[in-house]
This record gives C-alpha cells, structure tokens and sequence, in this order.
C-alpha cells in the first residue's frame, strides 16, 4: 500500500474517533447507514479467502471453502462480489457474480464447470441458502437497508439495540430482526431473527480485528433454532483497496476466474 | 491398462490428502491456513449408476440402459500463467461391455495481453439461453446422456477446439474453432433404437448407424462465433455457425447417413423481469446442399424460436416454461420429393417445456422435474429425478426418465422403449 494511501486511512481513524465522540447524537438513520457501510463497504474494493463449517442437528459436517472479491461502484451504493469455489470438489470451480443494486433488482450469475454453462439466476430467491450453508445470499452481499424500518429499543456504553422490522413482508422469512451494533465499529455484533416472539436465527460475529484502518470479521457464526444447524465462518488474508478491476466483475471471471487472491 | 492403474494410484494418493485435511475442521479452525497452492489438488468422484428399461426393447437381450463404475479425476498445474487443466475419467459400462477411457478437458489455457482468453486442446463449451433445448449451441451432445440416468453433465460432450475469448468494450467475441468435424453422440443403435423411415419401424441393437462423417480436413473443422454485451444486466448476443449437421440427419447418394454442411445465424436476450428470467433466442439453420428443399437427402433449412421465463413460487421452488417452435423451411417441396412424408416431422413443430426445482433439507435434497411436452406431435418425455448429498462426500440420486406418445416415429416417441428408472450413488473426494 503507498504512502498516500496509509496517509488516507490515518485519516479516516481520526474522523472515526471524532464520529465516536458525536455518538451520543446520531439519528437511527445514521446508525444504521453507518453499520451498513462498516460491514459491506470497508474501503473502495477488498478481498479475503473464506471457509465455512456447516453443522446440521446430527453434527454431520460440510466444508465450502471460496475465495470472495467486492468493489464498490459507489460509496454505500451498487457493488459487485465475485465468489469463486475451492472445494469441497463437487462445486470447485463454481463461480458466482453478483452485481448489487440498490434501487433494482441485482443481477446473479452461477458458472457451473462440468457443463460449462453461464445460468443465470432470478434475483427473488435472496434468502434462500448460499450453497447449503445458513448464510442467505443477501447475507453474502448485504441486505438493502431500505427495506427495513428502524427503531432503537436502548443503548450503553458500548452498543445500540436497534429493532427492523421489514417494510414488506414478501420474500422473508422473518417478522423483525433486532441488531447489537458496537459504538467504536458499528459492526453488528448479533442479529436476532424473530418469528414473532420467538427467536429462530441467530448471526454472531465472534471474531474482529482491525485490517489497515477497517473493522474485519474473522469468524462468525449463524444458528438455526428450527432446524438445528449451524454454520461457522473463517476469513483470512482480509485485504482492502486492492485495486481490483471492474473486468474482475464481469462474465469474464465466470469461466476464467482469478487463482487464489489477487 | 497402463494408464488405469497411474489412474489407481493417482486416487489412493488423493484420498490420504483428504483424511490430512480433515484435521482442519477440528472444533476451532486456528492456525491451520497455509499457503494453499492448487499443483498438488486432485478431486474427482466414484460413481456407481444402474437403471433398467420400465418395459423391454426386444431389440437387447438387457433391460439395462446404465450399468456403470467410473473413476472422474481432475486436476489443474498453473506455470507462469499458462494452466494446464485435465478432467479425465475412466469407466466400465456394463449395459455395452466395454471399459473406456475420456478426456472431458486436456488443455491449455492463458491469456493473451489484456483482453484475451485462450483455451487450447480438449474441452466442453456451451452458449445459448435454452434449459435443455439447444438452438445456438453447436457444441457437441451425448443424446444417451439425456435418456439414459447419467448426470447432467453428460449432456455435454467434449471436443478439441481452440477458443478464443477477447473482452472489450463494444461487445465481448467468443470464437470457438473445432478443427476437426466432431458429432455429437447420438442415438446410433447401440443403447436404444430409434425409428427408421425407411424400415418402418424401430431398429438397433445388430443394426446400428454407421455414418459417413465430413473427410478430415482443415476446410470442414467447424466455426462457430459469439458476440455478446451485457446492457444494464440485460445479456444480448448474436451468433454464427460454420459446419455440419451435429447428427447424421442426412444420407448419402448410396443411402448412408450422413451430416451435411450447414451454417447458423442467430441471437438471444436473457434479463430480470418481473422478479424472474427471460430468454429469447431464435436461429436460422441453412442447408448449404439443399437451398430449395428439393432434395430428400438432405435435412432441410429451418427455424428456430425459443421463449421462456423462469420464478421463484415459493422460498427454494423455482418454476420455469419454454415454449419453442422449430419451423421446416421448403416444406411443402419437401413433401413432394419425400421417400416417406408420412414420417416427416410436421412443419411447425411446437413444445412446451416446463422445470419444476425445489430444494429442502437444508439444500441436500434437490427435485428437478423437468417435462417436455410436445404440442405439435402429442408426445411427452419425463425427466425427472431427487438428489440427496448427504454430505461433502456421498451424493445419491434417483430419476425416471419417461417418453410416451401416440405415434411410433415421432421426435420423442421413438424413444418410448428407453424409458426407464436409474439410481446412482457417487462418492466425491
């Protein structure tokens, strides 16, 4: 990373600390877009390898292990993720393309290797399970902060209780979601589904650590109360401001995606 | 056998890396994230398939149409960015009692400046926007594949060809050259029989085709071209294709079947509508050696219009429909000079597609029922199945595949006596 660059980030750890010292006055509008940004859009591109553990109630195990690229066409805007599989074997070379809109449906394509074949897949099914795991697609890039109404329910020192309930109840699952946001990151914590009253889903982040200037999750964990099922991810080699090309976000990288990280 | 047993050992080696790295999934994944470097992965699966004729063909002594062990292997060796890439895979087929050996890719592949893909040797390729209905893509097929309880991915055949991929800002060009005429693996006789025209009837099993293939030659390799550019998420492209009829729809002076010259001309949209996927594709087939349809050995020109769109019903089902019309060209010409009009395909041939994919158990289950029916010939063909991946390693699925109609030579019809139930167990690792 140059020196202009570094010289950047010192900046934004100072703009940060003033933005903590203001806290106290922040709309829940703010807290939420700042969350937004803290978690999907930490520098202007990133990279990072991934491996999640999948437990089902038996304990039976899977592996997916994907190497993940993001760049940001606009700050908290339209940004494009590329996933490209490394195992288990039966979806190694997998690649799936996600162009991100905010304000229209985004657009999602899955490579799949043995056929050679470029599918196109329908924006709608965003809470469904990315490949297997309890991840949902829309965990992967980010669910549309426009969709939800916000409320905060309390705060202390060190964390925002916020409640979202969705706009529109069509395509998801849930009835609210309640988020523990970190003040100094406002990383989310926990995200609690609920189902009513009752909790079913839970997303935790157990692991965080501070990557050139950005808040970085490096082990998180979702639990499925009604099935039993857990998913535990690992991320390595976070990476931001790489300089990544749009052409990386483009049909191209379904049949000829990078190796290994940039 | 030489090179079964490199394969044998070649898996043994592969599977003790697997029990190493098991280790990783301990409880906690600390500390165990070296440097990963994909030289030394091998994976690949054991499959076991079977599936058996719902009523018999007397045409085969079995009722089998899948009987078959296979050992798939693939591994990829990247050197100062040229990739040599292996996807090999032996068998032995007990439905045709013979073992074989198959490269799906031996290939190179590198870039070439900064805008250019190259990919050179054996490989599959696919375009086009259908789901199981194939207008722009030339590429070549294995017709048993479709009927008879492989995976999907056998659909697809490999060839050798050289593509090249160049990506720009006007449109991006996907040329593909395949040097050598390559068929696709059609309905010749040995695993099903098919309706001959000229014998009335079904035959295979001693009688099976014996094509005359386009002399090898560098004036009869196939071209075929793509040009495409996604706008705002909406992916159009036109198409060309320079070769011969895939399957030997033809015949020789002498009456031999036989592929003759043909050259393609088409486009297709897909996009997001409605919360769902639409695609259009449409092409034109010409009859380099029959302009006019006057000629009863050669396939005549024809169209081709394909639609479809496809939703998600409810969370994990997704419903799709195609409708699609293939249109004779010359047809009335055609019926004059026929040796047989009353087997002759209908001018208007129409078919509605429909697939119905719905997961549960946490993705592990998968149903897809995919259904032709074909409006024009009063036919149907069920191709259905469940795959359950119990976990990174055992994968089973079961299916029918079910041809039904109401006459003994149409398109699918033929094929009633293929109709059949399969399972198949595969270990992947």
């Amino acid at each position: 990373m140059n020196n202009f660059v570094k010289a950047g980030l010192v900046c934004i750890g100072i703009l940060s600390a003033q933005i903590k010292a203001k806290e106290e006055n922040l709309s829940i509008e703010e807290i939420i877009k700042k969350s937004y940004q803290a978690c999907y859009y930490p520098g202007d591109d990133g990279q990072r390898k991934a491996r999640m553990l999948i437990v089902d109630k038996g304990g039976n195990k899977q592996l997916r292990q994907f190497n993940i690229f993001r760049k940001d066409v606009e700050e908290a805007g339209d940004q494009n993720f590329l996933v490209v599989f490394e195992k288990p074997s039966d979806v190694k070379g997998t690649v799936f393309l996600v162009n991100k809109h905010l304000d229209s449906e985004d657009d999602r394509w899955l490579y799949l290797p043995g056929l050679d074949l470029e599918k196109r897949i329908s924006a709608s099914d965003k809470r469904t399970s990315f490949v297997g795991s309890n991840y949902f697609y829309e965990d992967i890039s980010g669910r549309n902060y426009k969709l939800d109404n916000y409320e905060l329910i309390s705060e202390d020192n060190d964390y925002y209780r916020v409640k979202a309930t969705p706009k529109s109840l069509d395509g998801v699952e849930f009835s609210h979601f309640e988020l523990t946001i970190e003040k100094n990151t406002f990383m989310p914590r926990v995200i609690s589904y609920y189902k009513g009253e009752k909790l079913y889903r839970k997303a935790e982040i157990l692991e965080l650590k501070n990557v050139d200037g950005y808040a970085t999750v490096f082990k998180s964990k979702i639990t499925d109360f009604e099935t039993g099922s857990s998913t535990l991810v690992q991320f390595r080699k976070p990476d931001y401001d790489v300089g990544l090309d749009d052409s990386l976000f483009s049909a191209r990288s379904l049949r000829n995606p990078p190796k290994g990280l940039k | 056998m030489k090179k079964i047993t490199i394969m044998s050992f070649l898996l043994v080696s592969s599977m003790s890396g697997i029990a190493a790295e098991d280790n990783l999934w301990d409880e906690d994944l600390e500390g165990e994230w070296g440097e990963e470097t994909a030289d030394s992965n091998w994976s690949g699966f054991l499959e076991y398939g079977i599936g058996i004729r719902k009523q018999a063909d007397n045409l085969f002594e079995t009722k089998q149409t899948l009987n078959e062990a296979r050992l798939y292997l693939e591994n990829e060796w990247d050197n100062d960015g040229v990739s040599l890439n292996l996807k090999g895979e032996i068998w032995h087929d007990l439905v045709l009692s013979e073992s074989k050996l198959n490269f799906r890719e031996l290939s190179l592949s590198f870039s070439m400046g900064n805008n250019t893909d190259v990919k050179i040797g054996r490989q599959i390729s696919t375009w086009g926007t259908g789901d199981l209905v194939f207008l722009n893509d030339q590429f070549p097929k294995d017709w048993q594949g479709y009927f008879n309880g492989r995976d999907d991915n056998y659909i697809k055949a490999a060839a050798n060809a050289i593509r090249i991929q160049n990506y720009n800002e006007w449109a991006d060009i996907d040329l593909i050259w395949t040097p050598k005429f390559t068929p696709d693996d059609y309905i010749n006789g040995e695993r099903f029989s098919f309706f001959s025209s000229i014998a009335r009837e079904n035959i295979g099993g001693i009688n099976q085709i014996n094509a005359e293939e386009p002399k090898s030659k560098l004036a009869n390799g196939e071209i075929a071209l793509r040009l495409s550019k996604n706008v705002s998420g909406t992916e159009l492209s036109v198409y060309a294709y320079k070769g011969f009829d895939k399957r030997p729809l033809g015949a020789t002076e002498e009456f031999r079947p036989t592929h003759h010259k043909r050259n393609l001309y088409g486009a297709s949209v897909r996009g997001a509508i409605a919360g769902g996927l639409y695609n259009i594709e449409i092409i034109q087939e010409n009859a380099l050696e029959d302009s006019n349809g006057r000629n009863p050995l050669v396939n005549n020109s024809l169209q081709k219009y394909l639609i479809g769109y496809e939703s998600e019903w409810l969370p994990k089902l997704n419903v799709s429909f195609q409708y699609y019309i293939e249109r004779i060209l010359n047809y009335d010409e055609m019926m004059t000079v026929s040796f047989a009009p009353e087997f002759e395909a209908p001018k208007y041939r129409r078919w509605l597609t429909n697939r119905i994919r719905y997961q549960a158990l946490q993705d592990k289950l998968t149903i897809n029922l995919f259904s032709f029916f074909s409006i024009s010939e009063d036919e149907y063909f069920l191709r259905w199945n469940a795959n359950y991946r119990h976990d990174d390693n055992w994968s089973y699925t079961a299916g029918i595949n079910l041809i039904d109609g109401k006459e003994a030579h149409t398109f699918f019809n033929q094929f009633h006596l293929a109709s059949n139930a399969y399972l198949r167990v595969r270990y992947n690792f």
